[in-house]
């Protein structure tokens, strides 16, 4: 029989098949759509380009504005941006949602009673020169690197050339402080050599605490590409708790808090006992460095040698690195020997991990060491890159220098010259600029929340673009006190309801992102320009022209310090006919390009550290420029991607190979600095016996402000949780969602528990993230901080977690 | 249906054996089509928030099924019937606003990445692959195939649509959830230059490489081709020009 079943199914295929083609071929026409209604929506839509308003990532994207609704309707990743090269993560995708949260401040709000009650912008402006006039040394402001820099600019010209005062600090203080100190320290001048391209070149990536797959996560994406081009690249996770980082991970090497210190330290100790170190590279561009005595560490140290660093590093054994660390000793050897290779470019990523560190200066000027010690520097792919966590926390807290120790351009107060020179750029009187350093964050709030009989002389404090009583550790200490003394006031700009405006004596309504012009500067060095696209809600205001129209209430009471040395006014800017225009009256501000006017005058600052910037109108055609940007000999601007480098950068002279000319000994050589390893301030022992770690999560920014109001972010990660290892949940008796106290010596927080959730911690070990204003992971942080740069350590501290007491039900 | 090369055996052998065949099947397939039928609607356990759960072991973890979250259309009739891939005859006119709606309703704005109707492992993002590299329907419920090139990290743009954590959330109200936000909907149809004509594409085709993700024989219907055997789509569609995303003219100051 030869009709078999196979023969069967054979010939229905066929005829099904044949069947189908006819009706393909000879079928009705598909119904037309009506072309005039199709896609209309679509045409009426406006794009236009903006960095994104999260992260110091600095992705572009394109932005959707509704031509008829005015308003932003659509987010696309922009195709054109080197950084992100069209992608986004899921808060860029949402980020145009910021906008059009229901509780947006509209209107300024003055505290009566318990109450908030409105008041006119007027009314405010008034109330706050009021108080500067009467104590214009006893004020203080606190920015962060979400300023634009032109914002950031007009703060630090109005504190320091205007007052002449330098209590102005950025919460980036809280952020990457200890990098810049860092970089100062070794390099002579601040910000990373290399940039993103490093990402695309390196074989082996090392993340020392750092956790990019939720932080930075383009830039994650961007290594996991190469690895799905069929690139090898090793990724080496040195951190206390296993991420999303850590899955993709070649390596995860946990170590004890704090001990990061020793593990470098290790490494350097094996490329010498080795003999494995660049000897060429470290006796062409190297010297040595040291702190006299580690317990008084300062930014400058003591000259120290070879011999003298060889013999320092000789305790720190791979043996007793593994003691100090948990690291085993083979891995230690196996991270100097990676480092001792010539042939492999090597590339360390940081962020929080080594900058929130009571030794954070420390471990930074050891990463940058070994780097240099093993000559893994100056080559694309060899570098070692901090990466930044606000949008322009290097371009306006690190470069505007809106720290309290800090002019424009990596100038100081406490040299004369670049006093001198700021005074002349701002035209200022000689001696205007008070030489004495502010203080930084952690002593201003400090200052803020002593009474003022007590020597707390921080009377009035403005806070622009950023939520303390969220994000400032061991809130107990250094913001709730202030609250309850009477005399201390309390002025906060924001765009919604924080737990800083909560306990504001005025709040102000401001503009968010593409309501305004804005330039942002991120991670790589990258100065983005924007345009204002859509009007701000009710009455809320750039930033810019709150502190403009304070500076000019001021100036028209005659307050001296608001004119410069030909009594004009300090942001006087005037059009075509020679007439001033009056940018602090709301209705005239947008009749020119404030950010423009301030970003000519801020770009003279520039050059001094060789951070050259362009002309505003080049970063208007660009997706954005990496600095230094020169102009070449036919009139174009160049950017730089490898600094101290010859092949990019075209300040080394020819023929230095490698050049480092701000060396802090004038010999073009980066410093080696020792650091040994110090304990963390606290340790958990019998009472306290849990570390605790804070930290951020993929959906949400920082305090939760903005992200918190896109349903898509919310949803997906609702609210913070305290992160448990199953083993101690199941010591203490406690289940997953159940609700704990978690506490330490500073305060106490009922959360919930998540075992098995976003990340692992290590037994022994619990994390909460900090971006929940309802669950303040900050009541319980500690206030120590770093002694150079004064970054406080989030990252560590010792807690216990009890099971909620049950209540009777009476 | 012919059978020629049986010259050995009798034709009326042949057609008898073929009826029997043919009876035989058409039996089967109303069986299996009343089976079908009479399949109870299936819903699957949702991840319900709620008081805490005791702790579970990582063994138990790891063997806890994908719970679909209350986003997830559950119904599962047609659970035991096959699906066979089929393209529609004609364009399903009827079907696009609903189709284009049931999209809307995962995306923030027309053109944002789509949020997760299900939970996924919140620690790493290696399975989801798995099931979304080739797609498969399974009664209603549908795994896309990535309308983009092969990126790892797809929890990066992609989240949970629902709460995945294990405790409710707690003072809801003192932060409020609704925006105002307007989105860009969704696109209706391309433009055709005449009737007849291949409509232009309505959207925007960055991240979008793989049209068969939404016009394939998964898509929704109403967005399906009508002939996915010619699969070179940009043959005849071409991108808008008005959708590359582009500004037209950048402002100077």
């Amino acid at each position: 029989m030869s009709f078999d079943r196979r023969t069967f199914i054979k010939a229905s295929a066929l005829t099904a098949a044949t069947t189908m083609a006819a009706k393909l071929a000879y079928g009705e026409a598909p119904n037309q759509p009506d072309s005039t209604k199709a896609s209309s929506n679509t045409t009426t839509i406006d794009w236009n380009k903006a960095p994104c308003r999260f992260c110091g990532t600095g992705c572009h994207v394109m932005v959707g504005v509704d031509k008829k609704k005015k308003k932003v309707v659509a987010i696309a990743g922009d195709k054109k941006a080197e950084v992100n090269k069209g992608l986004c993560c899921v808060k860029g995708y949402h980020v145009g949602m910021i906008l059009y949260g229901r509780d947006r401040l509209t209107t300024p709000m003055l505290k009566k009673g318990d109450k908030h009650v409105p008041i006119t912008w007027d009314k405010a402006i008034q109330i706050i020169a009021d108080r500067i006039e009467a104590h214009p040394t006893q004020f203080a402001f606190y920015g962060s690197g979400q300023w634009t820099i032109p914002e950031g600019y007009a703060a630090q010209k109005f504190m320091k050339g205007g007052l002449s005062n330098n209590h102005i600090d950025p919460n980036a203080r809280l952020c990457m402080a200890s990098a810049v100190t860092g970089f100062v320290s070794t390099y002579g001048v601040d910000e990373p050599a290399g940039s993103y391209t490093d990402l695309d070149k390196a074989n082996v990536i090392i993340l020392w605490g750092n956790n990019p797959a939720e932080m930075h996560p383009v830039l994650f994406s961007r290594i996991l590409s190469r690895r799905a081009r069929g690139e090898e690249v090793t990724i080496i996770d040195i951190g206390t708790r296993r991420t999303r980082s850590t899955v993709h991970a070649t390596k995860f090497l946990q170590f004890k808090p704090q001990s990061d210190l020793a593990i470098a330290n290790g490494i350097a100790h094996l490329l010498l006992k080795n003999g494995t170190y660049d000897k060429a590279f470290v006796k062409a561009y190297c010297n040595f460095r040291k702190d006299a005595d580690p317990k008084k560490p300062t930014l400058k140290g003591v000259k120290s040698s070879f011999e003298e660093y060889k013999k320092l590093l000789e305790p720190y054994t791979p043996e007793y690195v593994e003691r100090v660390s948990g690291v085993p000793s083979k891995e230690i050897k196996y991270l100097a020997d990676l480092f001792g290779k010539r042939d492999i470019r090597i590339t360390s990523l940081w962020c929080m991990g080594m900058n929130q560190h009571t030794r954070g200066t420390d471990i930074n000027r050891l990463v940058h060491g070994i780097h240099l010690l093993s000559g893994h520097f100056g080559k694309p792919g060899d570098a070692p890159t901090s990466l930044t966590g606000q949008p322009s926390a290097c371009g306006t807290a690190r470069e505007v220098g809106t720290l309290a120790h800090a002019l424009p351009g990596g100038r100081v107060v406490a040299n004369q010259k670049h006093r001198k020179q700021s005074e002349d750029i701002w035209n200022l009187p000689h001696g205007r600029i008070n030489p004495k350093p502010g203080y930084h964050t952690v002593k201003m709030w400090e200052k803020f929340s002593t009474p003022s009989d007590k020597g707390g002389d921080i009377k009035t404090l403005w806070v622009q673009v950023t939520n303390p009583g969220q994000s400032l550790p061991n809130l107990n200490h250094l913001f709730f006190p202030s609250r309850k003394l009477k005399d201390k006031f309390l002025i906060v700009s924001d765009v919604y309801p924080t737990a800083t405006t909560k306990h504001a004596d005025l709040i102000l309504p401001s503009a968010l992102w593409v309501e305004k012009n804005g330039v942002f500067g991120n991670s790589e060095r990258r100065t983005q320009q924007w345009f204002k696209m859509v009007d701000p809600p009710g009455q809320a205001r750039d930033d810019c022209w709150q502190i403009i129209a304070v500076a000019h209430n001021l100036y028209k009471r005659g307050f001296k310090g608001m004119m410069d040395k030909d009594k004009k006014f300090l942001f006087e800017i005037r059009d075509k006919n020679n007439q001033i225009i009056p940018i602090w009256d709301w209705s005239k501000y947008y009749t020119v390009n404030v950010d423009k006017h301030l970003f000519e005058e801020y770009r003279k600052f520039s050059r001094l550290k060789h951070k050259d910037l362009a002309p505003y109108d080049e970063y208007v055609k660009a997706r954005g420029l990496r600095w230094p940007v020169v102009q070449q000999k036919d009139g174009t601007w160049r950017e730089t991607e490898f600094r101290f480098a010859e092949f990019d950068d075209p300040y080394v002279k020819q023929g230095k190979k490698i050049q480092f000319y701000h060396s802090t000994t004038k010999d073009d050589r980066a410093q080696i600095w020792f650091a040994p390893y110090i304990a963390p301030p606290e340790v958990p022992d019998k009472e306290y016996p849990l570390w605790l770690c804070t930290g951020r999560v993929l959906e949400h920014w920082h305090t939760g402000t903005l992200t918190m109001r896109v349903p898509q972010l919310r949803r997906a990660m609702p609210q913070a949780y305290v992160e448990m290892h199953p083993d101690d949940a199941k010591a203490l008796k406690v289940s997953n969602g159940e609700i704990v106290v978690v506490e330490s010596r500073r305060g106490s927080l009922e959360i919930p528990v998540w075992i098995d959730g976003r990340a692992k911690p290590e037994k022994g070990s619990v994390f909460i993230p900090f971006f929940d204003e309802r669950l303040l992971a900050n009541l319980i942080t500690l206030h120590d901080y770093c002694p150079i740069s004064k970054e406080p350590d989030y990252k560590k501290c010792a807690v216990r977690i009890k099971r909620k007491p049950i209540r009777s039900k009476s | 249906m012919t059978s020629s090369s049986s010259n050995t055996l009798d034709w009326r052998k042949t057609v008898s054996v073929l009826a029997v065949v043919i009876l035989a099947l058409i039996v089967f397939f109303i069986g299996t089509r009343q089976q079908a039928n009479t399949v109870k609607k299936h819903t699957l356990n949702v991840a319900q928030s709620g008081p805490s759960k005791s702790a579970k072991t990582y063994t138990q973890l790891m063997n806890t099924p994908h719970q679909a979250n209350s986003n997830m259309q559950n119904a599962l009739k047609n659970y035991a019937k096959r699906h066979v891939s089929q393209s529609p005859k004609q364009a399903n006119q009827s079907a696009i606003p609903a189709s284009l709606q049931a999209r809307g309703k995962r995306r923030a704005y027309a053109g944002a990445p789509p949020t997760i109707p299900h939970a996924v492992n919140q620690q790493s993002a290696k399975n989801c692959l798995s099931c979304h590299q080739n797609g498969f329907k399974l009664g209603e419920r549908v795994a896309p195939v990535m309308s983009h090139d092969y990126m790892s990290e797809c929890t990066q743009c992609h989240v949970v649509s629902q709460s995945p954590s294990p405790a409710p959330e707690m003072g809801a109200h003192l932060i409020p959830l609704a925006n105002r936000f307007e989105p860009l909907k969704e696109p209706v149809g391309g433009l055709r230059a005449y009737p007849g004509a291949p409509p232009v594409i309505p959207h925007s085709t960055h991240m979008r490489t793989n049209c068969l993700s939404c016009h394939g024989a998964l898509g929704k219907p109403g967005l399906r081709s009508t002939h996915p055997e010619r699969s070179s789509c940009t043959q005849c569609h071409t991108p808008s020009a008005t959708l590359d995303q582009s500004p037209r003219t950048l402002r100077t100051p």
